[in-house]
């Protein structure tokens, strides 16, 4: 609507001949306004809180939930920050309404991706990169955002998804519930130690 | 799960800057993982671990990537990005790169693969745009048709990896 309004206010504000004599050419303001990247704002991140602070788990302690959940073996893990906020488990709902709102402002369709080319990497680093964007605008939280990548190898049915032996990704969080895993074209959601996969982790990374 | 659109209802819109138009026909061709593991062994004896869902991985052009780079400069405004300990850091900007090249490719359509443009964690022996030896980093790291290079995300220096003063200390590159 808002860019069709210039457009029309233009024709009432001509001659009606000058509409009629020629094609009006697209005008270069018109074609970067159209080609400009539009997203939703941010969303802010649903931190778990302690009293007025959030709570925070450590790159140490993520490991020991990763283990506990049933990922195996040594070297899985790579985490880039040292203290991670951690995410209120029952409000992801709104992650992943951003997710989808911001795709189809991209003209993308979440939801048939793996009929094409996927990969769950992608949009588990839109996911980080958002809400990291939004804490900026938040005070006091100077914590990494607790969203990563879970590359495993679909050995197990999971809903949806086969058991097919093929390499796919997933966003992971980290909640005040545990962790838990995430896939957005099927909106499928579980705990890490329910998920699974999780013996066939190939790597997670935060 | 089922997303809360509700909670998204009254949010308004963030308008970016025109991006440098993504043209299919630009992409300089697919590598496997294994070439890009063959780069790195090329340009360094201490290659870094190749962290990676997909194992083909489309070529932007490098004349594409040069535009990305300075558009990409200009989203600190409108984003208001700024350092920020662990809030906001090296690996922030460069996950912040990798994300908005991806997000032009999605918009474009682009179905043929997952775009050669990944992050990569650094020692810095050397000081490398601004940025002082003696810890860790985190750097955009993309394979063109004209090679691999490395791109400093906080004020966009690009360099072909065989100059990069710190590729031997490479540790890991995340696509």
């Amino acid at each position: 609507m808002s860019r069709l309004l210039p457009i029309l206010l233009a024709s009432f504000a001509l001659p009606a001949w000058s509409v009629l004599a020629s094609e009006p050419a697209e005008k270069p303001a018109e074609k970067t306004a159209e080609r400009r990247v539009l997203l939703p704002e941010f969303p802010v991140p649903p931190l778990a809180m302690d009293g007025r602070a959030p709570k925070r788990i450590s790159s140490l302690r993520l490991l020991r939930e990763l283990q506990r959940g049933g990922v195996r073996g040594w070297g899985k893990f790579d985490a880039m920050d040292g203290d991670y906020a951690l995410f209120r488990g029952d409000s992801l709902a709104v992650l992943g309404a951003w997710l989808e709102t911001a795709c189809k402002a991209l003209d993308y369709d979440l939801a048939g991706a793996r009929g094409r080319h996927y990969d769950g990497a992608v949009f588990a680093r839109l996911l980080n990169v958002a809400t990291s964007i939004a804490s900026l605008r938040e005070d006091a939280i100077n914590l990494a955002m607790p969203i990563g990548v879970l590359a495993c190898r679909r050995e197990e049915e999971w809903g949806e998804l086969p058991g097919d032996d093929k390499d796919d990704a997933y966003v992971i969080f980290a909640t005040d519930q545990g962790v838990l895993v995430y896939d957005p074209p099927t909106r499928q959601l579980s705990a890490l130690a329910e998920f699974p996969n999780r013996e066939h982790v190939i790597k997670v990374w935060f | 799960m089922d997303p809360d659109f509700e909670a998204l209802a009254k949010k308004s819109f963030v308008k970016l800057p025109a991006p440098p138009e993504w043209v299919a026909a630009d992409a300089a061709g697919v590598w496997t993982v294994d070439e890009i593991k063959a780069a790195f062994a090329r340009a360094t004896d201490t290659p870094p671990a190749v962290n990676h869902v997909r194992s083909e991985f489309l070529l932007p052009g490098a004349e594409w990537v040069r535009g990305f780079r300075v558009w990409f400069s200009k989203l600190e405004r409108p984003l208001r990005l700024r350092f920020e300990g662990d809030q906001w850091d090296c690996d922030n900007y460069a996950n912040c790169f990798v994300t908005f090249a991806d997000l032009l490719a999605l918009r474009a359509g682009e179905n043929r693969g997952t775009l050669a443009v990944g992050w990569a964690t650094v020692f810095y022996r050397h000081p490398f745009a601004g940025i002082e030896a003696g810890g860790a980093h985190a750097v955009v790291v993309v394979a063109t048709g004209e090679g691999l290079f490395v791109i400093e995300p906080q004020d966009g220096t690009m360099t072909r990896l065989e100059s990069f003063p710190n590729r031997d200390t490479i540790e890991a590159v995340y696509f």
